[in-house]
Order: C-alpha cells, then structure tokens, then sequence
C-alpha cells in the first residue's frame, strides 16, 4: 500500500497525468496519477488514505519547492493537472462523505479587479493539499463573500488582488466578513501586498505565495 | 560613436557615474543617454520614467494637476521628465481579424482582440492588463494564420516607418527600436496556463511558434537598423510574476536565448549596445540567460517582485544595466520612505549604467505630492535631468 501511495505522490509531484502524457520523459509509458489512484481504490486503500499520503503529499512537495523557487509556474501546473487527474477517482467518495477535504476555502479576486493567475495557483495548491475550494472567480463583491460563508459557514476565506487600487477593497470585505463571521481565518494575497498591510487591514495572514496559505491554513485548524 | 567606442568605453572603469562637472551640462540627452549606459560621467542622467497608471492622473486632477495634463506626453511635459523615439515598425503579427466589442454593459466591456482573443476590461478601473477569456491559437491548425501575420516584409508593416526614420534621423533623443517578443504575445495567442505547460506537453510546437516570431524579429531589425544607429533596442515579455517565469528556465534558455544572441550580436553590428527587454515580476530565474545572450539591460526592475536593483549589480555588476528600479510601493508610502530608497539606490546609480525611475505604471494610490517630491528628490539626490512646469 505504501508502496503505490508513494508512486501517486511522486505522480502529483512530477506531473505525471497518466500512462499516455509524455511528461516527464523519464516516466513515459508509466501509469500516472490517474492508473495509480484508481489502482490505489480497487486495492482497497480508503480514499482519504489515498487523498493525505498520496495527493497532498506530493502537492506539499511541489507547493513547497514552489515557494523555494526551485521550480517554477509550469511544474505547479503540471502537478495540479496530475492531481485533477486523480481527483476524478476520489471525487464519489467526497459526495458520498465517504472521504473527507480537510476544510472549506473561499476564494476569490476582489471587486474592481479581474485578474485571476494568483488566485487560480493558490485554488490549485489547495485543493491539492486536500481543502475543499469554493472559487468565486473575479471582481468579487463584498456580498458574494458573504454569500458563500452563509453557505458555507466555518469556512476559510482568501482575497487576492493584482492592482493597489483594488486591494483597498479588501479592507471593505474584510470587515465585512468579521462583522458577520468573526471566528472565520481570512488570508490575503497578491503582488501589491506586505503582511504589513494584511495586519493594517485585519486580515489573519498574508501568503506570499500558495503554499503559504496552504502552511497557514494547516496551523490555524491544526 | 561608433562600435569601436562603444566597445572601448565599456572595457574602461574610469569615468563612470554622475558629476556635475563631467560635461559642462552640454550635451544632448541622447549623448546623456548614450554615456551614462556606457559607464561614463554625465551632468545630469535621463530622467526617463515608465508612466501611470489609467487611474492616476484623474486622482491627481483632484489634488490639483492641471487639466490639460491629460495623458503621457502632456504629464512629462508638466513633470519635466525626458523622453526618447521610437522607430515605428515592429515585428508583432500583423491584424488576423476586425476588433469587435461583443459586451458592454455600464461597468465592463468584453472585446475580441484584431490578434483574435477575447478579454474582459474593467471600464472605470485600470484597463492595462485585461481579463482574458479565450485564446486564439490552441493547436498547429489554429497557430497557422499567424506565420503570415508575422511577414516581415508585409507592406502595411513598414507604412509608418520612413516618416518616423525622417523624425528620429533629426533628433538629439535616443532612439529606440522594438526588439520583438518571444513569449509575451505567443502567450496572449496561446494563454497562460497553456504556454506554461506547453514546453513539457507539446515543446516541438512551441518551438516552432517562439522560432517564428524570432525570425519575424531578427529580419524586421535587419531591414531596420541599415537605416539609422539607434541608441537602444527593447522586447516586450512579460512572463514573469513574483514567483518566476511563465516557461520552464531551461527550455526558455535552449529556445528563446538564441534568438536573443541572433538579435544582440545584430545590434552591435550596427553600433546599438543597449538590448533589453519589458519584463515585470522576479527574473532572477532567467535573468544570466538574458545576460548571457547579450541582452544587457534590466527593465523595468520591479523591486516589490523581487528583482532589486542593488542585488542585480552586486551579482553581475558591469555586465548587467539598469532602467527603473525604484520600488513604486515607497512612492505611495512616505516622504521618508522616497529619500530612503532614493539613497538606497544612489552608489549604483553613481556607478554609472543605471538610469533610475519608478519600476513600473505610478499607481493611484499615489498622492501628486508625494509623486512631485519623489521627481524633486530624484533631481536632488541622483541628479537627473528635466525642467518641471510646477
């Protein structure tokens, strides 16, 4: 059992979708992500086994080197097609309650703003480290916010912004969200932030990158 | 001055930096230009900056910019800040189909692109970088109306280009000539999550599209540069963010980096020794293939990115020039923070090959005096030029 979680980890981590994606050259021919989790299931390992050695273990690595600058955009996303790949097969099991994300992450660009690359890369990385990720996409308003913590209650939010002059609507949504969610982790993100301004504003943390909001997360709920 | 100057200015440490006695004041900003890339002393060194933001001049009117400062060239007018030519012809794929608004309501605007994508702008907000929406080139059927729209020799290329020659062969401002895209604009074709993971899934074809736009450079700049010595050549890319490039370093070394030497060692055959490229974000990941590849030049050096100025020349120090570098988060910050950064910056700006400036669009949250004492300051400590009309 060890032994094909390990290979389902080294999968997400490489980028390895399945047996015929020729990347990374060194596994070509192999089963990827998508046999090996499979596989994984049919052998009878529980999916949430299959989610916390095997996905986000690899997901860590590559979130981690990520932020390291060892490698770079294209190996996240590489590692993130595995993952959707290997998702497929857990994703039953998720409906069925069968198998559990380790919480609820909100996502979402703030208002005024459209740009997406940021917080898609945060969305990707955790999802793979085993949050269940509610993506409000961009030009998000303060209720839309609202919104989804109604429906989700106990959820963790994410703001991201590109441009400083939308980033100062995330003061608005962040006290928003305070007054009516108080308990709720809030993270902000984006290329214009300082963990400065996250404290000024009254957010929980700011991740500079996406493994830093999974790292955060993990310790708040820890 | 011609190549062999040039070669011998650069292979000399003497005479670099900033002094007010070095030319009497004299000479004319493309000489300025010219000398302070090439480590020699000036008087007052260009006062070039990047521009605003669509946002920032209308905040600015309501803290008492004149009305008639409407756009770039009238604010640098106002602000006094120095400016160059640029030759009017470039190596982008021509128009492959008519622009054409497909939405618009009273708060966004979605359009596809005369290059075919479709994107999303923000009307009231800052419309610099859209939201894009659908890409036009998803395979080698689709990436083929693109060759011919990269003809270098296509008349409607070059419609422009003698009258701007006729301006620029006048002038005592440098001139500068577009050095073309290798990634940028085949990444506005392809999209980004696609470029980034084309390298590892289908290399051969983004080979073939980066080689394309890098002949299309290449025979553009060689049907160009026989007419006039321009002064600098830059590229526009735009594939970094804060965490590194959009393309793998190795492969953007083994494919783009050649195109870049092809093009450098073509400028200096024709006495341009100043290549660089528009590129945003950390380029730490990829900035020795720049260097080695004969691309000479940092710009816009995005400090808050990651790619500081002051690291920049202490790793590479004469290899490696500068243009911008100041960090745009102080500007918006505080006096002290503005003279902080300004001294932060001045012993590399005073080794000469720097030409400093706001390392990307002045954003709103920028008040004019803040922006005004900035400009002053910067005359002050880094003894720029430029006469001011406030």
């Amino acid at each position: 059992m060890d032994d094909i979680l390990q290979r389902i980890a080294t999968c997400i981590e490489r980028g390895k979708v399945n047996a015929t994606s020729p990347y990374p050259p060194d596994l070509k021919g192999q089963d990827g992500a998508h046999e090996l989790t499979k596989a994984a299931l049919e052998m009878g390992v529980s999916p949430s086994d299959v989610l916390a050695q095997g996905l986000v273990v690899g997901m860590n690595s590559i979130g981690r080197k990520f932020s390291e600058n060892k490698v770079f955009v294209p190996d996240l996303l590489m590692a993130s097609k595995a993952m959707q790949a290997a998702m497929v097969h857990l994703k039953p099991f998720f409906e069925s309650g069968e198998a559990k994300h380790r919480g609820t992450f909100i996502i979402g660009t703030v208002q005024g703003d459209l740009h997406d690359i940021g917080k898609n890369l945060v969305s990707m990385v955790m999802e793979g480290g085993g949050w269940q990720v509610i993506d409000l996409g961009v030009d998000v308003s303060t209720e839309k916010f609202l919104d989804a913590l109604n429906a989700h209650p106990g959820s963790a939010v994410g703001l991201s912004a590109l441009l400083t002059t939308t980033m100062v609507n995330m003061e608005k949504t962040v006290a928003a969200v305070r007054a009516q969610h108080p308990d709720t982790k809030i993270i902000v993100g984006g290329a214009p932030l300082t963990a400065e301004y996250a404290k000024k504003i009254g957010a929980d943390a700011y991740a500079p990158d996406p493994q830093g909001a999974l790292d955060y997360l993990v310790g708040a709920v820890a | 001055m011609d190549y062999s100057e040039i070669a011998a200015t650069l292979n000399s440490t003497r005479g670099a930096g900033v002094s007010p006695r070095a030319d009497g004041g004299s000479l004319t900003l493309r000489e300025r230009f010219r000398r302070t890339m090439f480590f020699q002393e000036v008087s007052t060194l260009p006062n070039f900056e990047f521009g605003y933001w669509g946002r920032t001049l209308e905040s600015w009117h309501e803290q008492g910019l004149p009305e008639a400062v409407v756009d770039e060239a009238t604010a640098y007018d106002y602000f006094g800040i120095e400016n160059w030519l640029w030759l009017n012809v470039n190596s982008n794929p021509l128009p492959v189909c008519e622009y054409a608004i497909l939405e618009e309501d009273d708060n966004h605007m979605t359009y596809r692109d005369v290059l075919g994508w479709t994107a999303r702008i923000n009307k009231h907000g800052d419309k610099s970088i859209p939201h894009f929406l659908d890409y036009p080139v998803k395979d080698a059927a689709t990436w083929e109306p693109y060759k011919k729209a990269l003809d270098p020799d296509a008349p409607e290329r070059w419609e422009d280009f003698e009258d701007s020659l006729a301006i620029a062969l006048r002038g005592d401002v440098p001139v500068g000539v577009y050095g073309g895209s290798m990634a940028g604009v085949p990444r506005n074709l392809i999209g980004f999550e696609r470029i980034a993971t084309m390298a590892y899934e289908d290399p051969d074809l983004l080979t073939e599209i980066i080689n394309t736009f890098g002949e299309a450079t290449l025979a553009v700049l060689q049907r160009a540069l026989p007419r006039i010595q321009v002064d600098f050549c830059m590229g526009w890319e735009d594939i970094c963010f804060n965490m590194g490039p959009i393309i793998p370093p190795d492969f953007f070394r083994a494919v783009v980096g050649p195109w870049y030497r092809r093009i450098a060692d073509l400028l200096v055959a024709h006495g341009c020794c100043v290549y660089t490229t528009d590129t945003d974000g950390n380029i730490l990941p990829i900035v020795e293939t720049f260097l080695d590849n004969g691309m000479n030049t940092a710009f816009p050096v995005e400090v808050h990115a990651g790619t500081d100025p002051c690291l920049l020349r202490e790793s590479y120090g004469k290899r490696i020039r500068l243009w911008g570098g100041f960090c745009k988060r102080k500007l918006a910050h505080s006096r002290a923070a503005i003279d902080a950064e300004l001294e932060r910056l001045k012993p590399y700006v005073e080794q000469g090959g720097f030409i400093p400036g706001v390392d990307h669009r002045v954003p709103a949250d920028v008040t004019l005096d803040l922006y005004r004492y900035y400009l002053d300051r910067k005359r002050e400590v880094l003894h720029v030029g430029g006469d001011p009309k406030y």
